[in-house]
């Protein structure tokens, strides 16, 4: 059962329940208001639809410019005119397309092609790049922590030679030296063989002394050496201080 | 020019003006409020056609005030203010209309007069009792203080929500159920029987239990 009172004092005024809801009113036009509101069905309805308005606010500019979503049959014919035409290539998607049909808008969002695909391909070039950069700075890196020695693993077969006095399981091997090394600055050589394969440990090593006007160097090497599959020559040469120069071997021109 | 509903204001555009004060767009609030605006119009009765006459007039208002916009705390108080207005100036011209009269046949009228007379003296005598318990009511009301009165009448006389009531009083919910419940306890001993055909509890409460 629901009995009914009608309040007598005067309805709000709309200014008057946008500065309750905004608490701007003083305490006694609260009060008188609130006794208002609790007899008064039509301002407690207008009160609420106030409160209903105000939800929208925080909505407001976050929403995309479409046209009324519940209007759901408008919103089918306009797309029924647009999609058609945006296939075409008549007006651009993505935009917010107007004058199609006495100054509809419609909303046409971008097809995956234009949207997903162009950042797709982008993000495969870019994880090709950075995958060959980060390939090259490793080589690099290794490289740099093999003692400060540029590696040469094969610039072609070193020739081999059988000389006269070699043993049988001997062979002599002939390595170019470009440029060309003088005994005057280096008058003794020492060679090292590493063997790239057992992290760059010395297999062989050698001594000498330069020889004048010459473009290689030939060494003995034990026969078993040459099983090895890779491996790297570092030529220094040594001074009569002492002291000792890393010499850069560089392949035989071609 | 219509812009894609009946309701349009006319003569505005999609990118429209835009609003002195921050970045909306006359469209923009449109898009936001206009359900909102024609089904403030269509609860309080008004019919479908109007309702688009109305709701198309509201926004012609907020496009022409877009520049004094800047004075109204809020868009919804703005576009609130001008709906309630349009639709109080509709109701006063109804009135202006009924005032004119129309002429009506006495003899269709009282032709088609309902033969109730066998129910008249129950009825009268629920309207008695009905008037006898409100006046029950009334006086125990009047001892509650005026925050918790106010509750009652407002979940008893205008069978609100929790949620609408503390809109309306602007307090928690929790508040409210507190204080509805303290009345219960108070009516309970004040009122007897009477008490138990009161409907204090909220429907989505009920529902829940």
């Amino acid at each position: 059962m629901t009995p009914v009172i009608h309040s007598r004092s005067r309805h709000a005024e709309p200014e008057e329940l946008v500065a309750y809801r905004a608490k701007r009113l003083g305490d006694d036009e609260v009060e008188r208001l609130r006794d208002h509101l609790a007899l008064c069905p039509e301002c407690t309805e207008l009160l609420l639809d106030l409160a209903s308005f105000e939800e929208i606010e925080p909505r407001l500019g976050v929403t995309p410019v479409t046209p009324d979503r519940e209007m759901v049959e408008d919103y089918a014919a306009l797309m029924a005119v647009a999609e058609p035409r945006a296939a075409n290539g008549e007006v651009e998607t993505g935009e917010i397309e107007t004058g199609m049909t006495d100054g509809e808008a419609v909303y046409l969002p971008l097809p995956w092609t234009r949207t997903i695909l162009p950042w797709a391909v982008v993000a495969l070039m870019a994880v090709v790049a950075i995958g060959s950069w980060v390939q090259t700075s490793r080589l690099r890196q290794t490289a740099r922590e093999s003692g400060q020695n540029f590696p040469i693993y094969a610039y072609g077969e070193p020739a081999v030679s059988r000389g006269e006095g070699a043993a049988s399981q001997d062979v002599v091997l002939v390595i170019p030296l470009l440029p060309a090394i003088q005994p005057e600055s280096f008058p003794t050589y020492e060679l090292e063989i590493r063997d790239l394969q057992s992290q760059g440990k010395v297999v062989e090593g050698f001594t000498g002394l330069v020889p004048n006007n010459t473009s290689q160097l030939a060494v003995r090497l034990d026969r078993e050496l040459l099983d090895y599959k890779r491996y790297r020559f570092d030529l220094y040469g040594r001074k009569d201080d002492g002291s000792r120069e890393y010499l850069k071997l560089q392949p035989p021109r071609m | 020019m219509n812009l894609g509903t009946d309701s349009t204001p006319t003569g505005a555009t999609p990118e429209g003006r835009r609003l002195s004060r921050g970045e909306l767009s006359f469209w923009e609030i449109y898009t936001a409020y206009s359900q909102a605006v024609q089904s403030f119009f269509s609860k309080k009765g008004i019919p479908p056609e109007e309702c688009k006459d109305l709701t198309q007039e509201t926004f012609l208002r907020v496009y022409k005030s877009m520049d004094t916009i800047r004075q109204h705390d809020t868009v919804s108080s703005f576009v609130f203010t001008t709906a309630t207005n349009l639709f109080r100036n509709k109701i006063r011209d109804r009135k202006t209309h009924k005032r004119d009269g129309h002429e009506v046949s006495l003899d269709d009228t009282f032709n088609n007069l309902p033969d109730d007379t066998g129910d008249r003296l129950p009825a009268a005598l629920g309207s008695i009792l009905r008037a006898e318990e409100l006046r029950m009511l009334r006086a125990a009301l009047q001892e509650l203080s005026p925050q918790m009165r106010r509750c009652v009448e407002l979940r008893l006389y205008q069978e609100l929500r929790y949620r609408e009531i503390a809109v309306i009083l602007d307090v928690s919910i929790e508040t409210v159920k507190a204080h509805l419940h303290h009345v219960k306890q108070q009516l309970k001993s004040r009122l007897g029987d009477y008490f138990n055909r009161l409907d204090l509890e909220d429907r989505d409460a009920r529902r829940r239990s």
